[in-house]
């Protein structure tokens, strides 16, 4: 690669892609025409972006009428939850919107922006799980659950089979943000209304993203317009649809492979920092996880001040939430997880991808045990 | 062998900016780093600074300078420190200078503090100011030109200074803007100094009736024999010297002489009642001049915009200063810094306590 990834360990904020993707990209892509034009020009463009969305379809176990592509999954997020909170309101009067503070921010935004109903944020349980054992049995026509299948800032994945036991046989509608899952782990998508998925995250060029619709819902599009089926308006971003296709023949040949490499890596970074630190919490250990996340908290140091310290080394790693302007506040994560203020600021994400080398994570946690080492107590 | 690392403080103005590129043309290596310490709404289309776009501008040329960058939330220490002294200095009838407890309190601890984090040797900033050593102590030598800054680093330890560099110290401020220009600095180069108080969009005051209402105690105006003229807003809205906003029309220039917190009043008169003296300095941090008991001369600025002029100075055995003018001088304001040049180095400066 010209810029090497090699300490970069933030693989759940987006992954680079490959240099075999960027020479499959420019081969490919060959001057298009309008994908919406009648002539030639524009059917060669329609038939890019039709075998791409046929790829994807078939990547996910879903229909190809069911796939459509976004900017990104925060649109995608966003068109899925004010569309089905709209649709819902429209034929049942009321509304009851059910999440938890696990979800991304940008689903916590979606959910803010829509009025008229009436939203539950359901509690979390000591193993991470949105706790919806009061409201199960009520579960029905007029209900929106949005639930995420994996974290992206411990890596703990969801337990979805008692809802999908339940979504069997009562009539509520279910949103999921699936984002982490492409190359980390293999979900069902059965019983899901929506999701959302984002190609960079799974090594596609960054702007692209997919809605998942199941067949015979219907909603209203953020905008109007004539693409995606009058869906998603816009002209299509080709390069990015081109790009979640070869990102997915990447996967199709390489997934497994890259998988236990980068669980190797991912245990051997958490055998050797529970080892050489003292004080150190990792999330989820029990639970089923992604297998290339470690949430670790490091009580007593400041991690912003350890991320820093790293970033000046080269590594790359992530505070629960960064923010532009320069205040970082704790993971909104952690602390419905049950962590204090202090806690949620003393810890950090390592996400592993097959970019890492033995030799990098190695030499990643002999910076880290450096740093800690050397870095002030907080009082 | 390369430089060593130096963490510089960049708020996102053109000095701190070129300060931080000159070091990285000298071979250092350079940490850039903001202390966000305000963000009000429309930070940068007005006077103040450090607030989200300031943050950006100093992001942006971290990234054009190409070196690693760090934004610092300071928001609420600046508030417990530098905001809450100014509101209580003034509601106790003094005048403040926030900057010199920004510095001294905030800046220049914290950046070292955090230097040590990333091991950084030194720190610099962009104030127009030189350091100096003279007889085995270090100092802070004033530059040449109006911009030059050493009167709010007077509070700087022996400690602190072998730390601290000025890289701005031996150019003019057209240079550096010149030379912002030429490096394609453009986010800043174009950008208006931030005067005045850097949390104050317009007027202290209205600052004051913004935050600290409720402590708002109306007074009396009263001459100088003591005789009640009229009503004052509060002592926390006037400042010695002061001439304009008094509400009140004594069919001749009128001038706030003294203020009398203890009995919330406000004393007015003419021009000549305002010059004192003598003036009684404490919170005294010595510089170029070790401490001694023994009485001296020097030249002393009791503002920021004052020319130095000459006084005698006689520390007293409560660690306090009593310095006489040799020529009486006006505006001398309890709560505002006293400091004590000789020949343009910094030897020491305090707090104006009292005056007569």
């Amino acid at each position: 690669m010209t810029i090497s990834f090699a300490k970069y360990f933030d693989s759940n904020a987006t992954l680079p892609i490959s240099d075999f993707h960027r020479s499959t990209l420019l081969e490919n892509l060959e001057p298009m025409g309008n994908a919406s034009s009648l002539h030639a020009y524009g059917r060669r463009a329609k038939d890019l972006i039709e075998t791409c969305r046929e790829k994807c379809a078939r990547y996910l176990g879903v229909d190809h009428r069911e796939i459509f592509f976004t900017s990104g999954a925060t649109e995608a997020n966003h068109i899925a939850i004010r569309g089905l909170s709209k649709i819902l309101l429209e034929a049942h009067g009321q509304v009851r919107l059910f999440y938890s503070q696990l979800e991304h921010p940008c689903v916590l935004d979606a959910l803010a922006s829509v009025e008229g109903v009436t939203k539950i944020e359901l509690s979390l349980d000591r193993f991470g799980q949105p706790q919806f054992d009061s409201y199960r049995s009520s579960l029905g026509a007029g209900d929106l659950v949005i639930c995420m299948a994996a974290n992206n800032e411990t890596g703990h994945l969801i337990d979805f089979v008692d809802l999908h036991s339940s979504k069997s046989t009562q009539e509520f509608e279910l949103h999921v943000d699936m984002v982490q899952v492409p190359g980390k782990c293999k979900f069902a998508m059965s019983g899901f209304t929506t999701a959302s998925l984002s190609g960079h995250k799974f090594g596609a060029l960054k702007g692209i993203g997919i809605l998942f619709k199941k067949r015979g819902v219907d909603f209203p599009a953020l905008f109007k317009g004539s693409q995606e089926k009058t869906f998603r308006a816009g002209t299509e971003n080709l390069i990015g649809i081109l790009s979640l296709s070869i990102a997915i023949d990447e996967l199709l040949e390489k997934e497994k492979q890259w998988q236990a490499h980068t669980k190797r890596l991912r245990d051997h970074f958490e055998q050797r920092i529970q080892n050489e630190l003292t004080g150190i919490n990792i999330y989820g250990l029990a639970s089923d996880r992604l297998i290339n996340t470690s949430n670790v908290c490091f009580e007593g140091i400041d991690g912003e001040s350890l991320l820093f310290s790293l970033d000046l080394l080269g590594y790359a790693v992530s505070l629960g939430s960064a923010c532009s302007s320069g205040s970082v506040e704790p993971s909104h994560v952690l602390l419905a997880l049950g962590y204090t203020e202090s806690q949620a600021r003393s810890s950090l994400r390592f996400s592993f991808s097959h970019h890492n080398t033995l030799e990098g994570v190695n030499s990643l946690v002999d910076a880290i045990v450096k740093t800690v080492r050397r870095l002030p107590r907080k009082d | 062998m390369s430089k060593p690392r130096v963490l510089c403080a960049m708020s996102g103005g053109v000095d701190s900016s070129v300060a931080a590129y000159l070091l990285k043309s000298a071979g250092y290596d350079v940490v850039g780093m903001t202390m966000k310490t305000w963000s009000a709404d429309g930070g940068s289309a007005n006077r103040s600074c450090c607030g989200i776009d300031d943050v950006d501008d100093a992001r942006r040329i971290a990234a054009q300078l190409d070196i690693p960058y760090i934004a610092l939330d300071m928001e609420d220490i600046f508030q417990k420190t530098v905001i809450q002294d100014f509101q209580s200095e003034y509601l106790k009838g003094r005048t403040p200078n926030p900057c010199i407890v920004c510095n001294y309190k905030l800046k220049f601890g914290y950046l070292l503090q955090k230097a040590d984090e990333v091991e950084a040797e030194y720190v610099a900033t962009g104030h127009y100011a030189r350091i100096v050593e003279k007889d085995g102590r270090l100092a802070v030598l004033s530059c040449d030109h109006e911009k030059d800054q050493s009167y709010v680093l007077y509070n700087l330890s022996q400690a602190q200074l072998a730390r601290i560099m000025f890289p701005l110290a031996d150019f003019d401020k057209d240079k550096i803007r010149d030379m912002a220009w030429e490096q394609k600095l453009t986010r800043v180069a174009a950008k208006p100094d931030s005067v005045e108080i850097c949390f104050v969009k317009d007027d202290y005051r209205n600052f004051l009736k913004t935050t600290v209402n409720e402590k708002l105690q109306p007074g009396e105006f009263i001459g100088n024999d003591g005789q009640v003229l009229g009503k004052n807003e509060g002592v926390a809205m006037y400042t010695v010297g002061q001439r304009k906003g008094l509400g009140i029309n004594l069919n001749e220039k009128t001038y706030v002489t003294e203020i009398l917190p203890e009995k919330n009043q406000v004393r007015l008169g003419r021009r000549q009642d305002l010059f004192r003296k003598e003036m009684r300095v404490n919170r005294i941090n010595w510089m170029a001049k070790a401490p001694t008991t023994e009485s001296f001369e020097a030249q002393v600025k009791i503002r920021y915009q004052h020319e130095p002029v000459k006084c005698f100075v006689a520390p007293q055995a409560d660690g306090s200063l009593q310095v006489e003018f040799s020529t009486a001088q006006e505006q001398v304001a309890p709560g505002q810094s006293a400091v004590f040049y000789d020949q343009g180095i910094v030897l020491l400066g305090g707090l104006i306590d009292s005056c007569s």
